[in-house]
């Protein structure tokens, strides 16, 4: 191959020493263009294994082989969709109490126990609330899996749930709740699906903190806590056969209770709820030097998951080069009900000029023609995001589908998302971010309500307590 | 244990590279350029972010956003990073695309548009990118730890810049950066993923090995032509970009003045600079106070000077760092946010750079506590670390702790492209990591015990008080 050294030295250099502002027409043979990329290899089947113990609980391995840390998570289905009305916030509460006190061979374990028990596997404990599942997630060397699980198991069959551990928690929880107020960026989720699904949506308060009592703990424990409806998934390498052997050591005796218990009930189950009426809310944090800006609309209940990625993915692409800020979009799954969401954080005197354009933009950009390249650039940003999850964060990927009840789609992924065709990526998409379709959510100082209302006609001023209940 | 060699290679025009494969479907390919926040003149906070954000935006063949396209066609994406010792963009694609994606580093590395267009979108982009953490509540006391933590150095500047301060600065001047600080010279590239050695090699030296070097003393020569027409234009010193600097190996000036800011310096004509800036000493304990008006929970934060981070001690405060601040059962979180209640959440940072470092103990006090309370246990809990025994035990914890998140790095491209850059970029040494761990897997507790007796329990302390509401004192 032929070198050419001096083939870009004309840049600054020439463009100083001559005080040129534009740029000389130099001929760079070979150079001003991207080389051809060799055909994407197909990849790999993404194959998992899985077995039930006699007493239901399942297990999922992902074999990584030669992977030097295995990823281990137990999943129950106590997420904060199941918080009883009037009592927000038990879910959290009962999930971060696990981690309070247990039982070992009749011993006590008290929470610094629990931490240094983790924290001696490598990476401390995690304990994860999504919307439909509490995680309990460790990561372990290959001969450190018996200690994790055995962990695990403690937590979840023989937890203290005690008296003192709720007041600890549930102090903490309140803490947390007046800084989530307290900061645009952690709110904005919060009271984002408040504004889109009404009061459907559970938002804990320090009301419903207040009410909290153990017996509500206990019996939420009991009522998702079981081995018939939970999952033990391994990501590492490591056999089926293997973790077999430490759930049946550590888990075999996990009673199923010959009842389903009786516990709190939800307060709404969302796969019966509908978004609320569009709204354009504006709630002023003051002195917040910027301002979180959110917009949403609905998706129909039942839309495969690669085709809301690929819509997502190229929605993003168009808004981020039409409006080039940070943009951060999701399509989130709330017990069935679908909500695609987009936000960015804006400086204050920006706010007017980009909400205008984007009221004006997006029903242009979620119409607009999907072109066989757009369909190609989506698929390649699903695949390699996917690819990516794979690497960094497998169990992560796997528990996230087996909670929304998509694990085919996420083993086959690949397949699935080259299966989507243009036409109906743009029936999709043509359908959304109409303007009777789209919701609008400010928070944060936009600057004065006149020039952002002006903007975005039927903007109105909301205060806290009319988003998010208190 | 074993420490891998990391040395760069480096190519005709003075551009060094790393390669380090990882097995799996992807390939990173980091650009590191040894400018950063400390390197920003004085009155143009910022000039090095904002030149970050133009080398990233288009060049002469891609247009504005015709890079991200480039990545998202292929699936992968885009990052760029500022840093107070470094400026770094990094890409992750599927291995397959790594030659398109070495194209388009070189490009933009090569021929950045540098024009009124596209400073102006990168002045936009750099003042969202200031504005969005000042969202957060306690975003004036990361800022007073920040700029009263350092005395003297342009650390206390930050990264990110101030935009006003780049509100008129014109396109010559910023060219005349980009050409002094900027140049392929200073640069690192790294790449990591699943590549085939030779074909890699083949292609670095095609597409990064035909960037002209920078022509002897041009990056002076255009930063005294920038410096004559903008009086406030002047470049602070710092060291070679390509030859990082050994440890202890090189006589440091005398410190600056915080009385007298860093003067201007031409960089010499070979890249290399003369100087390097040297942070005072703290010389007793301080405490302020501040207001947060927005903050729903009182805050404390405790500053303690740390050496430089390429100091041979650096294993010793990431021991520490893992006792103190580690995972649950830290010690810190154990006693006060587990035991005693006073904290809601802390945390233990070292924020080790180039030229000095900071070790920052910070906390949210939990409901009805105060600030002033809440800073003496924690500094009791800090110093309790001298006096009360480390277990074995304890000492094992942490350890598996540190090795986890040492070895971490090596589990795929991203991280790795990511943890080599920057060691490189602040220490001076891709593989200083791993040299860490040969240390602090044979330290005892005795011997860090020790080591904080003399390091932080007579050390003077920055205290940083921020009660909420109505303000007390000094206003950092």
């Amino acid at each position: 191959m032929t070198l050419d050294l001096n083939r870009r030295g004309w840049m600054v250099g020439a463009a100083l020493a001559s005080g040129a502002a534009a740029w000389p027409a130099l001929a760079q043979d070979g150079f001003d263009r991207p080389p051809e990329a060799p055909p994407a290899p197909v990849p790999p089947p993404l194959t998992i294994e899985q077995a039930r113990l006699p007493n239901g609980l399942r297990i999922v391995v992902l074999p990584r082989p030669g992977a030097p840390r295995t990823a281990i998570r137990l999943i129950g289905e106590g997420g904060w969709l199941r918080d009883p009305a009037g009592k927000e916030g038990l879910a959290e509460v009962a999930l971060s109490m696990l981690a309070q006190g247990a039982k070992r061979d009749g011993e006590e374990m008290e929470s610094a126990d629990i931490a240094y028990a983790a924290d001696l596997l490598g990476l401390p404990l995690r304990l994860e609330l999504t919307p439909s599942t509490a995680e309990i997630a460790l990561e372990a060397l290959p001969d450190q899996c018996d200690d994790a699980v055995n962990l695990m198991a403690d937590l979840t069959q023989r937890p203290q749930l005690a008296f003192e551990a709720l007041e600890h928690i549930r102090s903490r929880a309140a803490d947390a709740l007046v800084l989530r107020r307290a900061d645009a960026l952690l709110l904005a989720p919060w009271a984002a699906r408040r504004q889109f699904w009404g009061r459907a949506q559970p938002v804990q308060t320090s009301a419903s903190l207040k009410r909290l009592r153990r017996e509500d703990v206990l019996a939420f424990h009991r009522q998702y806590w079981r081995p018939e409806r939970a999952v033990l998934v391994f990501a590492g390498d490591l056999t089926l056969q293997a973790a077999r052997g430490l759930a049946e050591d550590f888990m075999g005796d996990w009673r199923v209770p010959k009842a389903a218990p009786a516990g709190p009930t939800p307060a709404l189950a969302l796969a019966t709820a509908t978004p609320a009426a569009t709204a354009a809310q504006f709630v002023s944090l003051p002195q917040g030097q910027g301002c979180r800006l959110i917009v949403q609309t609905p998706v129909p209940r039942g839309t495969p998951p690669a085709l809301r990625e690929l819509a997502r993915t190229l929605m993003h692409q168009r808004l981020a080069a039409k409006l080039p800020w940070p943009w951060e979009s999701e399509m989130e799954s709330l017990g069935g009900g679908l909500c695609w969401r987009m936000s960015v954080t804006l400086p204050a005197p920006a706010v007017p000029e980009q909400l205008a354009l984007l009221k004006e933009q997006l029903p242009l950009l979620s119409a607009e023609a999907v072109t066989p390249e757009d369909l190609a650039m989506a698929q390649a940003l699903a695949l390699g995001d996917w690819q990516a999850q794979l690497a960094e964060a497998p169990d992560e990927g796997l528990a996230a589908a087996i909670a929304a009840g998509g694990l085919d789609d996420f083993l086959q992924w690949p397949q699935r998302t080259k299966a989507v065709s243009a036409p109906v990526l743009q029936l999709l998409m043509s359908a959304s971010w109409r303007e009777n379709r789209t919701h609008l959510l400010l928070l944060g100082d936009a600057g004065a309500p006149a020039p952002a209302q002006r903007a975005w006609p039927g903007l109105t001023l909301a205060t806290m307590r009319a988003v998010i209940g208190e | 244990m074993p420490v891998p060699i990391l040395e760069p290679q480096r190519l005709p025009n003075g551009l060094l590279w790393l390669a380090r494969p990882v097995a799996g479907a992807q390939a990173a390919v980091r650009v590191v350029y040894r400018c950063g926040g400390r390197d920003d003149p004085t009155g143009r906070s910022g000039l090095s972010h904002l030149v970050l954000r133009l080398i990233a935006g288009a060049s002469r063949y891609l247009e504005p956003g015709q890079f991200q396209r480039l990545i998202a066609s292929a699936g992968g994406r885009s990052r760029l990073e500022v840093d107070e010792d470094f400026s770094a963009l990094q890409t992750v694609v599927p291995a397959h695309q790594l030659e398109r994606l070495l194209w388009a580093e070189a490009e933009r590395m090569s021929n950045p548009r540098i024009d009124p267009d596209t400073l102006a979108s990168a002045r936009l982009q750099l003042r969202q990118a200031v504005q969005e953490p000042q969202l957060n509540p306690y975003a004036r006391l990361d800022l007073a730890v920040q700029r009263q933590g350092y005395l003297t150095h342009p650390y206390q500047r930050g990264a990110l810049g101030d935009p006003d301060q780049l509100k008129e600065v014109d396109v010559e001047t910023v060219r005349a950066f980009h050409a002094a600080r900027f140049g392929c010279d200073r640069a690192l590239l790294v790449v990591t993923g699943a590549f085939d050695e030779a074909t890699l090699s083949r292609w670095v030296m095609h597409y990064f090995g035909s960037i002209r070097a920078p022509m002897p003393g041009q990056g002076a020569a255009s930063a005294a032509a920038s410096s004559a027409s903008s009086p406030s234009f002047a470049l602070p010193a710092s060291d070679a970009g390509s030859s990082p600097p050994t440890p202890g190996s090189a006589p440091l000036p005398a410190p600056a003045s915080a009385a007298s800011p860093p003067r201007a310096s031409m960089p010499p004509a070979s890249g290399a600079d003369a100087r390097d800036f040297r942070e005072a000493r703290r010389p007793q304990n301080q405490t302020l106070k501040l207001s947060l008006a927005r903050a729903p929970l009182p805050a404390a934060a405790l500053v303690w000077q740390m050496p430089r981070a390429d100091d041979p001690s650096t294993p010793m405060w990431q021991m520490a760092r893992a006792l103190l601040g580690l995972g649950r059962s830290g010690r810190l979180t154990d006693t006060l946010v587990d035991e005693k209640a006073l904290a809601h959440q802390l945390s233990l940072r070292l924020e080790q750079h180039r030229d000095a470092g900071l070790m920052v103990v910070q906390a949210l006090a939990a409901h009805g506590q105060t600030a002033a309370p809440l800073a003496q246990a924690l500094q009791q809990e800090v110093l309790r670390l001298a006096d009360e025994p480390v277990t074995d035990e304890e000492l094992d914890k942490a350890k598996a702790m540190l090795k986890r998140e040492t070895l971490s790095v090596e589990w795929t491209a991203d991280r790795l492209a990511r943890a080599l850059g920057t060691a490189w970029a602040v220490r001076g040494d891709a593989g200083a990591p791993a040299r860490d761990m040969a240390v602090w897997v044979k330290l005892s507790g005795a011997e860090l015990q020790q080591f904080w007796r003399k390091q932080v329990v007579q050390a003077p302390v920055l205290t940083l008080l921020a009660d909420i509401g109505a303000a007390a004192g000094v206003a950092a």
